[in-house]
Parts: C-alpha cells; sequence; structure tokens
C-alpha cells in the first residue's frame, strides 16, 4: 500500500512543478514581465527594467525560470506594492482564516450531504425521499453568493442573531469566532451538500440492489446495519470522488463569500489584488492556490487506497 | 408431516404480469436434503428465496412457510431476522458478488456469529478460525484478514458455506451452489457439503439445474416448472430410470452420459422454452412441448397424484409410460 | 414523446431550459427601454411603479430591461463555455484513451496540471494578463471544464476501443484519425452529450459568480451577476435589486439541472427499463 502512495505522491510533485511552469508562463505574460511580479516595482520603466536585469530576466528563459523557482522555492515571494506587506507575511496572516472557513463548509456538507443521502437511499420514492431531494437540488442550483446576500438579509439584517461579516480570531472569542463563520460555512456548504446527498443517494440505491446486500439480510442483520455498513460502505469511494470534483469550485466559492461576508481571508485577498494590479500578492495567491489544490487532489488519491482494499492489496 | 423440520405449502409468488411460483407445496425432513430441480425461469430460485423473506420487492407472496409449525410469513419482522443466519441459512450462487468486496471475510463470517451468538472479541475469531478449518480452508487463520478479491471461486464458497452454517442452522438452503464454479471444484464443493451434513445433521433445500449434483447430494427430487410441482421421488428412483413425468424424462435424457459412445447416445433435447405465465394455466403447463401430449392434457393443469408410494406426480399420461 | 424519455421532472427542465433561451433570444426585443439608459429622476423606484414593472436600479436603470439583456450576456456566456470547453477536452479525451501509451500519460497530466486551476484562478490570471472581460472569462469557464470533460471521453474511449468493430477497422488498415472520428466518436455520444448537459448549469452560474467579482463583462453591461454584485450596496434601500437577478440565475441554473438529470437517465445504459 504504501508504493501506491509514494506513487501517487511522486506524481503529485511533478504536477505541481508543471503548475509552477503554467504559472511562470503567466507571469511571463503580464504587462511589464516577470520583474513585475517579483519586485515591488510596477510604474517606473527606468526601476522596472533595472530590477529585470537584477533578477537576470533579461536572459534565457529557462534560466529566468530557474531563478524565478528558486526564489519562490525560498519564500521570496516579493513585496505588494500596495500594502507594502512582504507576499509571504500576508498569505500566511491570512492563510488559517480561510482554512477555517474551507474545513468548516467541507464539514458541515459532508456532515448533511451524505447521511440525507443514505436516508433518501433507504426510503425511495416516499416522502422524505421527495424532500431531500428537493432540497438538494434547489440546493444545487442556487447561486451562493445570492444565497449568501439572502442569508444576511434575513439573519443579520431582519432578525439580527447573526453578525453580516467580518471576522473575530478564536483567542478573541470562540463563540464570536462561530457566530461569524456560521452563515459563511453553511453558505458554502449547501452546494457540496447538495451534490453530496444526490450522488450518495444514487451510489447507496445502487449498492443495496447488489448481491451482497441479500446475503447480509439473509444472516439476519438489521436493516440499519445493512445500509449504513454495508450498503455506504461500497458507496464511499464515489462520495470521495464527488468531494475531489467539487475542491474546483471551492476557490470560487471562498472568494465570493469571503468577498459578500467581508472576511479578510486569501479570496479577500485575491480580489483586492485583481483590482490593483497587485502581481505579486496575485503571483502569490495564485501560486498558493495551485500547490493547495494538487495536495487536496493528492490526499483525495490517497484516501481511494485507504476506502478500496482492491487498489492497496494485491490478490494473493 | 409432522417433525418435519420445514414445509411449505402453496406458496404462490406473483409480480406484475407473471406467476412465478404457482401453488408449490413441498417439506423437509430432519436430515434430509431436497433437491428442487427445474431449467432456468421455473421459479426454483424464488422459491428459496421465499422461504427466508428475501423475494425482490414487488413480488406478491402467499403461502405458508413452517419452520417446526411456525409460519415465517406471518411472524413479525424481527423474528425473522432472527431466524435468518440462525436457524435457516442460505447459500447464494455467485459467491464473488454474493461478498461485501469492502471487507474481510473474517469480519463478514464473524458479522453473523456476533448477531446471533454472541459472541465478540478473540472468541468470535476463535470461532471463525474454527470454521474455516471445518469448511476445508488451508491454513484458517491467515484468512481471516483476507479480501473476497483474494480468494479463488471455489475458496469464497466455502466462505459462503462457512458463514451458512456458522450459528448451526436447522435448515441450509444453497442456490446453485457450485454452478459457478470449476467442475473439479464442483466436486469438492459437493464433498463439502455432504460432509457438513453428516456432521451437523443439517437438512438441505438444494436448488439446481445439474442433475449430476443432485445424484450426489440429494435424497429426494422435486422438479420444478414454469412455477408447478410436476413430480416428486426418490433419487433412487428418478435417476433410476423410474421417472413418471415426461418433462422429468426429458430433462434425463438431455443429461450427456460421461464416457457413453458417441454413436450409441444422441443428446436429445426438449423443444420449445419454459413458458412465463401470466394467469393459472387452463391447460398442463408442460402441454405444449410434451411427446406424449393428449386431449385430456389441454382440458386443465393435472393435480399431484401418488403415483407409486413417496412418488408423486402431475400428469395424465404419466402411468402409461 | 419527449416527456417519456426525459420523464416529467426533465421535461420541466427542458421547457424551462427553452424558455430562458428563448428569453434571452428575443427578451431584448420586447425590452421598455434601453438597458443603459440612466434616469436620476427615478433612481431605485419600487416594482410596478412609474411606468417600470420590476423598478430601477441606482441610475435609474430599468431592471426589468436589464433583467432580459442580462438573460442573453449571463446565458451566452454559460453556453459558449460549455461548448468550448467540449471542444477542447473531447478530442482530448478521444486521444489520450484511444492512443494510450505515453500519449495517454503526457495528456493526463496536462489534465492534472488544469485540475490544479480551476476557473477562478484562470479568471484572474487572465484579468491580470489582459484585464477583465467577457471572453477571458468563457475562456476561463471553458478551460476549467476540460479536465471533467476529458476524462468522461477517455473513458468512454477506452471501453469501446476493443471492441469488435474497432478493431475490424484497424485491421484494415483504417488510419487511427478516422477511426476515431468514423467509429469510437459516435459511440461515446451518449456520456459525452450527459456531461455536457450537466455541465451547463455550472458554467451559467460561473459566469454569474465571474461578473459578480468584476472579472467577466464589464459596466454598463447588463449581466445578472453584476446587477447583483451592484444590488449589494444598495440592499437597504431596495431589497428587490438584490432578489430579482438572483431568482432568474436560480431558474435557469434549475431549469438546465432538470434538464440535465433528465438527459442524464434517458441516456445512461444501465437505466433499467421496468
Amino acid at each position: 500500500m504504501l508504493w501506491a502512495i509514494l506513487r501517487r505522491a511522486v506524481i503529485a510533485v511533478v504536477t505541481l512543478l508543471l503548475a509552477t511552469i503554467v504559472v511562470f508562463a503567466a507571469v511571463h505574460a503580464l504587462p511589464g514581465g516577470p520583474a513585475v511580479a517579483l519586485s515591488a516595482e510596477t510604474v517606473n520603466p527606468v526601476a522596472i527594467a533595472a530590477s529585470a536585469h537584477r533578477y537576470g530576466f533579461d536572459q534565457p528563459l529557462v534560466v529566468q525560470y530557474i531563478k524565478w523557482f528558486s526564489a519562490v522555492l525560498h519564500g521570496q515571494l516579493g513585496t505588494s506594492p500596495i500594502t507594502s506587506l512582504s507576499v509571504t507575511e500576508q498569505l500566511s496572516q491570512r492563510i488559517p482564516i480561510t482554512l477555517e472557513l474551507a474545513i468548516g463548509s467541507l464539514l458541515l456538507g459532508i456532515v448533511v450531504g451524505v447521511p440525507a443521502g443514505v436516508i433518501a437511499a433507504a426510503n425511495p420514492g416516499k416522502a422524505v425521499d421527495w424532500i431531500a431531494s428537493g432540497l438538494a437540488l434547489g440546493g444545487l442550483s442556487i447561486p451562493h453568493f445570492w444565497f449568501g446576500i439572502i442569508m444576511i438579509l434575513i439573519f443579520a439584517v431582519h432578525l439580527h442573531v447573526l453578525p453580516s461579516g467580518g471576522f473575530v480570531p478564536i483567542p478573541q472569542g470562540l463563540g464570536s469566532n462561530l457566530s461569524h463563520m456560521l452563515l459563511p460555512a453553511i453558505v458554502l456548504g449547501t452546494g457540496l451538500a447538495a451534490v453530496l446527498m444526490r450522488q450518495t443517494r444514487a451510489s447507496v440505491i445502487e449498492a443495496l440492489g447488489a448481491d451482497y446486500v441479500r446475503t447480509a439480510r439473509a444472516k439476519g442483520l438489521p436493516e440499519w446495519q445493512v445500509i449504513w455498513v454495508h450498503a455506504l460502505r461500497n458507496s464511499l469511494i464515489t462520495v470521495v470522488t464527488v468531494i475531489g470534483l467539487q475542491l474546483g469550485g471551492l476557490i470560487a466559492g471562498i472568494v465570493t463569500v469571503e468577498e459578500v461576508f467581508t472576511i479578510p481571508g486569501i479570496g479577500q485577498l485575491t480580489l483586492n489584488a485583481v483590482y490593483q494590479r497587485d502581481y505579486p500578492t496575485l503571483q502569490g495567491v495564485v501560486l498558493l492556490t495551485a500547490a493547495g489544490y494538487i495536495v487536496a487532489n493528492l490526499l483525495v488519491d490517497v484516501s481511494y487506497t485507504l476506502i478500496n482494499p482492491r487498489i492497496s492489496r494485491r490478490p494473493g | 408431516m409432522t417433525g418435519d423440520v420445514l414445509e411449505v405449502r402453496d406458496l404462490r409468488v406473483e409480480f406484475p404480469g407473471l406467476i412465478a411460483v404457482n401453488g408449490l407445496s413441498f417439506s423437509l425432513a430432519a436430515d434430509e436434503v431436497l433437491a428442487i430441480v427445474g431449467e432456468s425461469g421455473c421459479g426454483k430460485t424464488l422459491t428459496g428465496l421465499s422461504v427466508l423473506g428475501l423475494e425482490p420487492s414487488g413480488a406478491r407472496v402467499t403461502g405458508q412457510v413452517l419452520l417446526r409449525g411456525e409460519d415465517l410469513r406471518r411472524t413479525d419482522a424481527k423474528r425473522l431476522r432472527d431466524v435468518r443466519g440462525a436457524e435457516i441459512a442460505m447459500v447464494f450462487q455467485e459467491p464473488m458478488t454474493s461478498l461485501n468486496p469492502s471487507f474481510t471475510v473474517g469480519y463478514q463470517v464473524a458479522e453473523v456469529l456476533r448477531r446471533h451468538s454472541g459472541l465478540r472479541g478473540a472468541a468470535c475469531r476463535a470461532r471463525v478460525e474454527e470454521l474455516f478449518a471445518l469448511v476445508g480452508m488451508p491454513t484458517p487463520a491467515r484468512f481471516l484478514r483476507a479480501y473476497p478479491h483474494q480468494l479463488s471461486g471455489g475458496m469464497r464458497q466455502r466462505v459462503m458455506i462457512a458463514m451458512a452454517v456458522a450459528c448451526d442452522p436447522a435448515v441450509l438452503i444453497a442456490d446453485e451452489p457450485t454452478t459457478a464454479l470449476d467442475p473439479t471444484i464442483q466436486a469438492q464443493i459437493l464433498d463439502l457439503l455432504r460432509g457438513l451434513r453428516e456432521r451437523l445433521g443439517l437438512s438441505v433445500v438444494l436448488i439446481t439445474h445439474n442433475l449430476g449434483v443432485v445424484s450426489d447430494l440429494a435424497d429426494r427430487v422435486l422438479v420444478m416448472y414454469a412455477g408447478h410441482r410436476l413430480e416428486e421421488a426418490p433419487v433412487s428412483a428418478v435417476l433410476g430410470g423410474a421417472a413418471l413425468h415426461p418433462y422429468t424424462r426429458g430433462l434425463l435424457d438431455a443429461v450427456p452420459a460421461a464416457g457413453a459412445s458417441r454413436r450409441t447416445h444422441r443428446l436429445t433435447s426438449i423443444g420449445g422454452q419454459v413458458p412465463l405465465l401470466d394467469a393459472d394455466p387452463v391447460t398442463c403447463v408442460f402441454s405444449s412441448r410434451c411427446p406424449l401430449v393428449a386431449d385430456a392434457c389441454l382440458a386443465a393443469q393435472p393435480g399431484l397424484r401418488e403415483a407409486l408410494p413417496g412418488h408423486l406426480v402431475a400428469c395424465v399420461r404419466a402411468a402409461a409410460s | 414523446m419527449l416527456r417519456k424519455r426525459l420523464g416529467p421532472l426533465g421535461t420541466a427542465g427542458a421547457i424551462g431550459a427553452t424558455v430562458v433561451v428563448l428569453v434571452a433570444v428575443f427578451g431584448p426585443l420586447a425590452a421598455p427601454y434601453d438597458p443603459t439608459a440612466v434616469d436620476f429622476n427615478h433612481v431605485l423606484s419600487r416594482p410596478f411603479t412609474a411606468g417600470h414593472l420590476l423598478g430601477t436600479d441606482q441610475l435609474g436603470r430599468d431592471v426589468l430591461a436589464r433583467l432580459l439583456f442580462g438573460a442573453r450576456t449571463t446565458l451566452a456566456a454559460g453556453l459558449a463555455s460549455t461548448l468550448l470547453g467540449t471542444l477542447l477536452g473531447l478530442p482530448l479525451g478521444v486521444v489520450s484513451g484511444y492512443l494510450r501509451g505515453p500519449v495517454d500519460v503526457v495528456i493526463m497530466r496536462i489534465v492534472d496540471v488544469m485540475l490544479a486551476f480551476p476557473f477562478l484562478l484562470l479568471a484572474v490570471g487572465l484579468a491580470a494578463i489582459s484585464g477583465p472581460s467577457l471572453p477571458n472569462a468563457i475562456v476561463a469557464l471553458g478551460v476549467g471544464q476540460v479536465p471533467a470533460i476529458a476524462r468522461v471521453a477517455r473513458g468512454a474511449t477506452l471501453s469501446v476501443r476493443d471492441l469488435e468493430y474497432v478493431q475490424a477497422a484497424r485491421v484494415n488498415g483504417e488510419r487511427g484519425a478516422v477511426i476515431m472520428r468514423r467509429q469510437v466518436l459516435p459511440n461515446i455520444l451518449s456520456p459525452v452529450i450527459v456531461q455536457t448537459t450537466v455541465a451547463i448549469p455550472g458554467n451559467i452560474v460561473g459566469a454569474a459568480i465571474l461578473s459578480f467579482l468584476g472579472l467577466g463583462v464589464q459596466p454598463p453591461t447588463a449581466d445578472w451577476g453584476a446587477m447583483l454584485a451592484q444590488a449589494e450596496d444598495y440592499l437597504n434601500q431596495s431589497v428587490w435589486l438584490g432578489v430579482f437577478p438572483g431568482i432568474c440565475i436560480f431558474v435557469a441554473a434549475l431549469s438546465f439541472n432538470l434538464l440535465g438529470d433528465g438527459v442524464r437517465d434517458a441516456l445512461d445504459p444501465r437505466r433499467v427499463l421496468l
């Protein structure tokens, strides 16, 4: 089993390298070139040319890439011309915030979506199924930024139950932190819950028609065990696959939710960087996010080997 | 009959537009092996499933299934779940798909022990090992943590059998237990079943279309056709040439005699196909394919009569053979 | 007839989707006002007042007109990007699945790299290079869709490439490209159509997200996502500004989702016909 994981890790590293090449190509295509992305100079052509020479950007592309790559590897991602903070510093400040949002919504989506799908699959055609499936279809179709706006209108503006935005770090109060995170996590988690519910429902229904379910019943096992242990276990692969596929939409969701709820995370940073032409920050964010995705996909891949005994164990 | 472990009375299994099992009755005495024989589509698998209440959804089942006098089709769900695996167990045809691919075989056998015998932990594992040895698996301890896909077909079927006999049931229903296996493995599994039946005093309902299996294992034979019982007799009578129903004779004639000279023995087949009835038959169900068909056969489906002691047949032409 | 193949829900989706498309195509002809016409005398008016059926926005522009024109931009972006994604991803998947070997490995690694850049990152990158615009948004969405369609196409190609009629063509000396076009392609249509249809609602919403964030269409063009972005600042004065565009996006996405479900159920080979 270790081999399988190792192989995937190697592929992930290769992908990461390729991704950095893509980013470098994009950086190269920027108006002003790579100098603009690594230095704090964006306006003065003379200064740009000077830093270009310093970074070796008048040399062959491959050399440029190597120099750029080693700078990136050392965490020297440049300085934001707007905030005058180092990009690395900005990123590390905001990563925990966005991580909390991302993990919170993932958890919410899974905890709500998977059991809902199982319950619907266990009662096909009944009221529970129709309601759950209908809600899932709605959650799937609703644009989450609109959903967020509506939620704010209802819960913050009219009911005054929850804050309308912002962020409170945990050391300043766990309860406050959670109350600020609740609506954003719900808004983000809804889409995932909807997709997961539908996929789980389909997989469990299919599993329930399998022969091994008949065997489980023939053993006299209680129905809940047949559904939640035997059927669900074999649906996990598709569930994990869906989670992996949804990760791509998560970044778009994070950016919009951070915008709507004014949360000072990576998403907000990205948007500001685009509006303000803050190329160093943009480069840092893109690199970080791409790396994050590759790692996340690797984790999904690894969990396959853990779930499916056929992948990790060769027939003996 | 009293003393019978299992008795099925007037079992009728219907789907929209199809009567799969029509008024089937049989009984199984203690320590007896009854073979239910027929072509694909005759309803024998559904019969086995209906005994345990495992028929597919959409099936309407009427009739009685008496386990030592208790009607299983009238008990509550909890009692039925207590019976399954503990008093009546079932072995299915396809061991690969009948075992959950995500759990070890040890776990799946332990499951039935935990459910019915209350065994846990080390005692449970020891019992699973015991069972694996009982069904003839080499190095049983090693197989505890094996997954179904790591085992051969014969091994998987041994696991299914171990699972079935784990809680010492009174009745074992074996639905085509060897059909999906290689011929050499088939013989091994049949040996195993025979041995288990002797050691554990099992009563077995053996569902099969393979007459070779019948001769190897069964005491009595029940021939099914289009959901009806056409003949029931001791195996020695049926296979010894005393079969009475034209259909049974047709089945026997269609079996190539191993070693028989090719010049003298031609395979004869029964022309046509098993009908799928959507209503109670108004003629003998076999009349459309029967070589002995006469006007009387087209009047109604013949009832069962005891042509000889212990030998039942549903044919008006049978005595004339 | 359609109802039988798509089921009741799928048919509802098909009707909804058709309505949405018709509105997008013909709606602007019926618009009572120019969507960019400002009118500072009637700023933020409520629905059903002063000749504006759905009210006006902060610049006095008619909301209904902007919704009708917005249908065009949002829908066009969603559909164009879906088409682009399929046009790019389908050949990649077929070639990869048919040729296998090193070609397969290389293409799949490229697809892996694409997976590292979700459509938002691509949009951000393109916006940084050449400024935010509708074409950039369409490209970002289309490219973001490529991994999914490529994988589906590859999987389907793998399952047909060893079938007899493909082998027969190979034995007959047909060139690879011809085989891929004539034998493989027609027989993998089902999963490809399903995947494409299912991608549409995601791209519609994605287009709305991008214009909401300012990475797509630029003002003063009317677009549902952009309208919501502007409405954010004026919610206290006019809740309606934030509600109508969202409902439009929701209805469009819902219709195409129902349609996609219906198409998938109809074309799925494992569908049991009882």
